[in-house]
């Protein structure tokens, strides 16, 4: 029987939305083609309650992260962001490594690039949470690889349930079997390759979802800083949810990382001073809450360097030049006070330095802007 | 037919025409609305025509008096969907209107046999009488019209009728209250061969009657509330007759009420029963005893050593003040379940005692009557209480009572029939029923709909395996005009 979209459409909200927004076992449906979108954007479900199970999951989650009165799904461009990740993770399939099946390949590389070019950036808060919530959970998504040997044979079932009959009568076929379960970006890292290029897809994947971008910022080595990220950093409630997302991150390399992003856009003289000081803004305020943990962070046994003095260097910056510096209650002002100087003398004066001339850059000319 | 002083032609009566019976009414309704019905009614006559053809007209003919009347009456009839003709004996002819400032007249009188011929510009129709319409019957058979309730008034005057087996308590209610209200019962003849015996109705006429007892009237079952719209014609209350019944009040005689329920027939008063007043039929006790000898009195030189005490006597004086009653042990599970059905400016007005004996005293300053359980208690001086229907002998004003109990502290002193000691509760012992009988409530935690723990990281599992994975795929193809086609 062939498919029709709406039955493409049925099969990819129930079997891979809902229980990837569920915590159930995510079942992949067949590869979605970019001349699906039209009809992904406007379709439902025929069964409402799978529509409204996405919904609620979807808002859930997103609402952990920022305040959310209204996500935009079911919104087109976040439904072709999905297929993408859909057809990705389709893309692993050792199936499609068989002889007629191999041809296929670039195709659904092309189909996951098409699908990626009508992803334009997000442009509500809905929409970043929407696309990080899907994007977050399809990364943590792992396969069970199953390796069944009896007396004769060896049968292996990589992201598929094993047969019953394969295992009938062990004792008798001396059926023994290993599983396995690997995470979906060590399978990526695996299967790599020129012709199947899964890692440029996933960064493709996490441009347009800037928030997991940043949260998972060890997956792409490109510049964090860029005019979607920084739009959604302008965002405040954004950005307190996103630092709290990275309270699980390694401190020393996330400041080292942010501290030489943030050198790098300075250095560019195209980015206006509103986007600089929105981004040393962010660094500034991660730095405070790290500062305020329970345990903070000391920095002492970390490697020393010019990006992470810089990131480190910002709040005493902001405290002596009094500019940029957040209202904190009286017991905090007094923890943060003595924390920025501790991390100001653990990172030097050219550190320092550089941190002051980066604040002066942003608020002045924000302030001129603001003037004029 | 002759003109009049303004040279409009008129002739002994004046006649409307109108297509059916609810167009008449529409008539007499706008009509009453801004003029007097009973300048009409010395004259007025209301027939239904029937046309050769069996076609039934209503007519309304009157005295025409005058171009100015005829001129009133032609245009609310115009309005209302009617002709309007003037005429003498049966002719009548087309009244005056645009086209001919000065009215109509014919040539030649047509010679048909019939009750009554109508000539206009382009017909002649003839009429028979079919039959006479009375004008109060026909009021009294209109169904009254639900009034807006922010329209409604409370109307110094009301009547009341009530079945017979509320009447009774109607009456003590209005006598304790002291509210001024006359009764008399009514009896209509049975309708209907197979019934017994016919209608019996107290019906009430109450003067000023306060708004929450209006209002308590008009929720009781088998009592209806009328408003008068006229000096011997009510209307239900909360609802008005669709004519104005203040433009004909010569309709409704001094001899008789007429009272208009919502639907249903109206009720007739004839002729006007003798109303009492309700003190006069109140239950009153009379004492069995002789009356006591008449003692002369001498003077003594002895002192009086005997001291007099307090005693409950019964009183047929109105309740006031019934502020408290007192719930025996034994109605303790009544007053339990009442307690569920009362509402809640009640409840948290309620406070309540529980004595060592079993005996519950509640008390609500604003006046005990959401509780009707157990023995009413009227409040005589300040938190001293006798029970409701007695007073205290001798009748010492309230100052003495309370200097007598000196020992009452902030207690409240509850007189009982039959006790020899008054009861006193103290004031801190009677607490809000809200919280005394309430039990406190545990409650359980129930976790938001977020889950707290992140569920477990999901496997997942590939499509059906195929031989060409692209092969009947739809949507292949990237659709026209989108990138990445």
């Amino acid at each position: 029987m062939s498919e029709t979209p709406q039955s493409l459409f049925e099969a990819f909200a129930a079997g891979f939305l809902r229980p990837l927004l569920g915590g159930q076992r995510v079942q992949l449906t067949r590869l979605l083609g970019p001349g699906l979108v039209p009809h992904f954007s406007v379709a439902q479900t025929a069964d409402s309650s799978v529509d409204a199970a996405i919904y609620e999951r979807l808002h859930q989650r997103a609402s952990r992260h920022a305040p959310v009165r209204a996500l935009g799904y079911p919104e087109p461009e976040t439904r072709a962001f999905a297929m993408a990740l859909h057809d990705l993770i389709a893309l692993t399939d050792p199936m499609l490594d068989r002889v007629f099946a191999r041809g296929a390949r670039p195709k659904i590389v092309a189909f996951v690039e098409a699908l990626l070019a009508a992803t334009g950036a997000p442009r509500t808060r809905g929409e970043v949470l929407a696309r990080h919530v899907l994007c977050d959970r399809a990364l943590a998504l792992r396969r069970r690889d199953v390796v069944v040997t009896n007396w004769a044979y060896t049968y292996r079932f990589f992201g598929r349930p094993v047969p019953r009959n394969v295992v009938a009568m062990p004792r008798l076929r001396r059926v023994k079997q290993k599983a396995e379960e690997r995470e979906l970006l060590a399978i990526f890292s695996q299967l790599d390759t020129e012709e199947m290029p899964l890692h440029t897809l996933l960064r493709g994947l996490l441009a347009r979802s800037p928030f997991t971008r940043i949260a998972r910022f060890s997956l792409d080595a490109t510049p964090l800083f860029d005019v979607s990220t920084l739009a959604m950093l302008e965002d405040a409630s954004l950005r307190q949810g996103l630092i709290t997302e990275l309270r699980q991150a390694h401190e020393s390399k996330l400041m080292a990382r942010l501290g030489g992003e943030l050198w790098k856009l300075q250095l560019r003289r195209d980015v206006p001073p509103r986007l600089l000081r929105v981004a040393v803004v962010f660094v500034l305020e991660l730095g405070l809450r790290l500062m305020l943990r329970r345990d903070p962070p000391d920095f002492v046994g970390a490697p020393s360097s010019f990006e992470l003095g810089l990131a480190l260097s910002l709040p005493a910056a902001a405290l002596q030049a009094r500019k940029l510096w957040p209202e904190l209650a009286l017991d905090d002002a007094e923890r943060v006070t003595t924390g920025a100087q501790i991390w100001a003398a653990w990172a030097g004066d050219v550190p320092l330095r550089e941190a002051k001339n980066m604040i002066a850059e942003a608020t002045s000319e924000a302030d001129l802007e603001r003037a004029s | 037919m002759a003109p009049d002083a303004r040279g409009v032609l008129l002739g002994d009566r004046g006649l409307l025409l109108f297509p059916s019976l609810d167009r008449l009414v529409a008539f007499l309704r706008a009509y009453a609305e801004q003029a007097s019905l009973d300048e009409l009614l010395s004259s007025l006559k209301i027939r239904q025509l029937v046309t050769p053809l069996k076609t039934r007209e209503a007519a309304l003919s009157f005295a025409a008096e005058s171009s100015y009347r005829m001129d009133k009456l032609a245009s609310v009839a115009r309005l209302s969907g009617g002709l309007v003709f003037i005429g003498t004996s049966r002719h009548f002819v087309r009244y005056r209107d645009a086209a001919s400032p000065l009215g109509y007249d014919v040539s030649e009188l047509a010679q048909e046999a019939a009750d009554l011929i109508v000539y206009d510009q382009a017909y002649r129709q003839s009429y028979s009488f079919e039959r006479d319409i009375d004008l109060r019957s026909l009021l009294l058979r209109l169904d009254p019209i639900s009034t807006p309730a922010n329209r409604r008034e409370q109307a110094p005057r009301l009547f009341v009728t009530a079945e017979t087996g509320v009447g009774a308590a109607i009456i003590g209610y209005l006598f304790r209250w002291g509210v001024d209200a006359k009764v008399a019962l009514v009896e209509w003849p049975s309708a209907s061969a197979f019934e017994d015996r016919g209608t019996r109705l107290h019906v009430f006429d109450i003067t000023d009657c306060p708004q929450r007892i209006s209002a308590l009237l008009v929720a009781l079952p088998g009592v209806t509330v009328y408003a008068p719209e006229g000096p011997n014609v009510a209307v239900e209350f909360g609802f008005h007759h669709p004519v104005s019944l203040e433009s004909c009040p010569s309709l409704f005689t001094s001899d008789s009420l007429s009272l208009l329920p919502r639907r249903g027939e109206a009720l007739l008063v004839e002729p006007m029963p003798a109303f009492t007043p309700v003190e006069s039929l109140v239950r009153a006790d009379i004492s069995q005893q002789d009356r006591p000898h008449t003692l002369r009195g001498e003077p003594s030189d002895s002192a009086l050593e005997s001291a007099l005490s307090l005693r409950l006597a019964p009183s047929s004086d109105p309740w006031r003040n019934v502020v408290a009653t007192v719930v025996r042990a034994s109605q303790l599970d009544w007053l339990a379940r009442m307690i569920y059905a009362l509402p809640s400016d009640t409840l948290s007005s309620l406070r309540i005692a529980f004595t060592e004996g079993g005996d519950v005293y509640l008390h609500d300053a604003g006046g005990i009557e959401g509780v009707p359980l157990g023995e009413f208690a009227c409040e005589v001086a300040p938190r001293v209480y006798v029970p409701a229907g007695f007073s205290l002998v001798p009748a010492v004003s309230p100052d003495v009572l309370l200097d007598l109990l000196g020992d009452r502290e902030d207690g409240h002193v509850f007189f009982s029939h039959g006790a020899a000691q008054p009861a006193r509760i103290p004031d801190h012992d009677f607490r809000p029923a809200s919280r005394a009988l309430l039990h406190e409530i545990s409650t359980r935690v129930v976790s938001s709909a977020a889950p707290q723990e992140e569920p477990e990281l999901s496997l997942f599992n590939y499509a059906e395996a195929r031989r060409l994975p692209l092969f009947g795929l739809p949507g292949k193809d990237a659709p026209e005009g989108e990138p990445g086609a």
